[in-house]
């Protein structure tokens, strides 16, 4: 009995070992940007940029549509809605109507899923970072 | 506290110059001349206004009758607790003088001003109505409309085309859709009015007792609490429940003597009829039938029609519009809404009006001091009709500063009056009916009147604040291209077919047409206009100047000529640095030009001129000066929609 123990004790201790040697790294959970965001950094400034604040929420929904409410400076949160698609890491997407984004954009998430950083592909200054964050009803209902 | 501003609403044709030279004066003095602030042209026989350096003590007394007064009091009441302001814009200097009849009185203005103590002399002219006066009973379907129907439950809503104008050939072949001002999706979505914003109408007596009207009525309460025949809020007026009549002196007012028309009750509806009672007709800030309306305060100034068609009847002078005036101030009124014109004589603008000194110009400045009575001068009206062009009648030219509904009686296809402007009327001057139509830039005053009221409640709601001169930007560019629609000519028949040549009224019908909505997106705030880094581009402005923005003239170095002219807009080094702008920006074509070369934000500042093509000033006939700080954020991306992604 003491023999078999000590059998399976190195059979554990070298199962990390042939993983190893064999190069199965362990997959990565696929990138998730389901859910709802909002702006808590533009290109690596605040969102206040000279004096005026940026609010953007967008919401990423399950099946390639989003919403989009966005305030620059005053006045009250504009709608925008349209479809997403995230191939690998890049993130597309258009506007109902046909207008096209202003760029795709490389997407990083950190590792406790709550901070999505948008860096867009045409121009890679230009940064967006949001944070897990569920959209107030009263944004959502006052849109214009 | 909120900063009430306030709309004095002088229709253009207030400036009309009957007789540019003015009656003959025998030959005073440069020195007695220059007190003399108007001329006598169409003005009262018997009495004329003086603004003395003193209070008349005995001696100044005999002097005065010696020269031919035969009465002279006081011509503003003071108010206990305004006496400072009163001083300050010197209305306790002002007074009324009486004479006979049968003296001449541009000779007694010139021996009055001979005094070392008169400092100015006014004639004591009249205003007169800007309407033909003419009403025509609605004989419509009075069943209340049912919600499927429309925002509200009032049965004549639905023939109000000047709030929803949808393009109904029977009331106009040639209806424009959208020929309206816009106040649907205000009603719907932000605010019907506030019973906190009164509004004082400067007119005929309103009939408080109207079915439609009586709910939205303003109530001096320690009057309607107190005793007959008592001034029990002490402010000088006996028994003034819902204002006052200043021709008469009187508490009563004078609403069916020959001549009433039914004009101050006409504006009344326009301004707040009660919404959503289910009956008649709506008001632009009437509320949504719980009490919540704007109120309108009646002070009569006109008893009958002050024109050739009704001779004898009085009018409107300068001393009670002065006095009423003064009464709204005193009494709370945010806005007043002034449906009326003068003859101009020698003046050659509203402006040159407001600064020749006399009596009615120091009331409105003392009611743009009371704070909660700040006053908007000098708004002037042009009317549109249903075909959303100038209506035959209207005034236009430099100087007008919007545009609004004013209905027009003499469009295809004749078989209603539905083209005009539908209200509430007394029923004793109207056959009976409760409402009516009338036609006029005193109807499209009203307009604009209920719009800014409308948009003072909103920014109330929200907590807002606004100076004079913010809020008279917000309402003079919250307005709609007109015109674009200017073009060839337009067939109206009087008792021929006639036309009108629209491509005289382009640039001449002020800023554009009054638009609800805009107001109130500009009094919420306007978002930032987005710019991309490392472009020369344009950037729509009409978010701040209305769609109208293309027609406007804006102030600046200039360069190039038409439509083709470049304004060049001031910019200081901070804005340049913050946006690293490589080009001075100008607009062209209602657009702004901007060419930022970094990421940042700043506000810039474009002056505009609100009605002609320059700025009055003086004795200069000219539009209203303008601006809006306008916000650009400049990004690196920028897409079409101006979506942040």
């Amino acid at each position: 009995m003491k023999r078999f123990h000590a059998i399976a004790a190195i059979l554990l201790l070298a199962l990390p070992f042939l993983s190893a040697n064999c190069h199965h790294e362990p997959e990565e959970d696929p990138l998730v940007i389901d859910g709802q965001w909002q702006i808590s950094h533009f290109s690596t400034k605040s969102v206040s940029i000279g004096g005026q604040t940026v609010d953007v929420y967008i919401d990423f929904q399950t099946g390639g549509n989003f919403e989009m409410y966005q305030m620059l400076g005053t006045g009250r949160y504009r709608k925008f809605t349209g479809t997403w698609k995230l191939t690998d890491k890049l993130l597309t997407g258009s506007y109902t109507g046909g207008q096209a984004w202003a760029s795709s954009y490389e997407v990083i998430m950190d590792d406790s899923r709550t901070q999505l950083t948008l860096t867009s592909t045409s121009t890679p200054q230009e940064i967006s970072t949001y944070r897990k964050q569920t959209i107030p009803q009263d944004v959502i209902n006052n849109a214009l | 506290m909120l900063m009430l501003a306030a709309a004095l609403l002088l229709p253009a044709s207030c400036v009309e110059n009957l007789d540019p030279n003015g009656p003959a004066v025998p030959t005073p003095s440069t020195q007695v001349l220059t007190k003399v602030a108007n001329q006598s042209l169409d003005s009262d026989s018997g009495t004329l206004l003086l603004r003395l350096s003193q209070a008349p003590d005995a001696g100044l007394m005999d002097l005065l009758r010696a020269k031919g007064a035969v009465s002279v009091e006081r011509l503003f009441t003071s108010t206990p607790g305004k006496e400072e302001l009163e001083q300050r814009f010197g209305l306790d200097q002002w007074y009324l003088i009486a004479f006979p009849d049968a003296l001449d009185k541009e000779q007694m203005a010139a021996s009055f001003a001979e005094l070392d103590a008169v400092r100015t002399v006014e004639y004591n002219s009249f205003f007169h109505k800007t309407s033909d006066c003419i009403t025509y009973p609605y004989t419509g379907p009075v069943t209340p409309a049912t919600k499927a129907d429309a925002i509200f439950n009032d049965p004549m809503l639905r023939d109000q085309w000047q709030y929803a104008n949808h393009g109904n050939t029977s009331i106009a072949t040639t209806a424009y859709a959208g020929g309206d001002i816009n106040v649907e999706p205000v009603w719907q979505t932000l605010t019907t009015g506030d019973n906190a914003i009164i509004v004082a109408v400067i007119d005929e007596a309103v009939q408080a007792t109207h079915p439609d009207l009586a709910a939205n009525m303003w109530f001096n309460e320690k009057e309607r609490n107190g005793k007959p025949g008592v001034d029990d809020d002490g402010n000088g007026y006996i028994d003034d429940i819902n204002g006052f009549n200043f021709v008469d002196m009187t508490a009563e007012y004078d609403l069916f003597s020959i001549g009433n028309s039914g004009h101050g009750t006409h504006c009344a509806g326009s301004i707040a009829a009660v919404n959503n009672n289910g009956q008649g007709v709506s008001g632009v800030a009437g509320g949504s039938g719980k009490g919540d309306g704007v109120r309108i305060m009646s002070c009569q100034i006109f008893t009958g029609n002050q024109d050739e068609q009704h001779p004898g009847s009085r009018g409107a002078t300068v001393s009670n519009t002065a006095k009423a005036i003064k009464y709204a101030a005193d009494n709370g009124a945010s806005l007043i809404s002034c449906s009326y014109g003068y003859s101009a004589g020698a003046f050659k603008s509203d402006n040159a009006y407001m600064k020749q000194g006399g009596a009615e110009a120091d009331a409105i400045h003392y009611f743009e001091a009371c704070k909660n009575n700040d006053v908007l001068d000098g708004n002037v009206v042009s009317a549109f009709g249903p075909d959303y062009l100038p209506t035959y009648y209207t005034n236009y030219g430099p100087g007008c500063n919007i545009t609004a509904p004013g209905g027009e009686a003499y469009l295809a296809p004749w078989t209603s009056y539905a083209a005009l402007i539908l209200s509430t009327l007394p029923p004793e001057l109207n056959d009976g009916k409760a409402y009516g139509y009338m036609q006029g830039t005193s109807m499209a005053c009203p307009h604009v009147t209920g719009v800014a009221a409308l948009g003072l409640a909103y920014a109330r709601k929200l907590g807002k604040h606004f100076t004079v001169q913010e809020f008279k930007n917000l309402l003079v560019t919250s307005a709609r291209d007109f015109d674009t629609r200017l073009n060839g000519t337009k067939t109206y028949a009087v008792s021929s077919r006639k036309q009108l040549n629209l491509y005289e009224y382009r640039k001449q019908m002020g800023s554009g047409a009054i638009d609800a909505w805009l107001l109130c997106m500009q009094i919420e705030g306007i978002p930032c206009l987005t710019a991309k880094v490392g472009e020369n581009q344009w950037l729509d402005i009409s978010p701040y100047f209305g769609t109208a923005s293309i027609n406007l003239t804006y102030l600046g170095r200039t360069e190039g000529e038409g439509n083709n002219t470049k304004y060049y807009i001031e910019v200081s080094d901070e804005v340049k640095n913050a946006l690293g702008l490589a080009e001075e920006p100008y607009v062209q074509y209602g657009r702004l030009w901007v060419h930022p070369t970094k990421i940042g934000a700043a506000k810039i500042t474009v002056k505009a001129v609100g009605g002609g093509t320059e700025v009055g000033g003086g004795d200069k006939i000219g539009g209203m000066a303008i601006h809006h700080d306008i916000s650009i954020i400049a990004r690196n991306l920028k897409s079409s929609n101006g979506g942040w992604l």
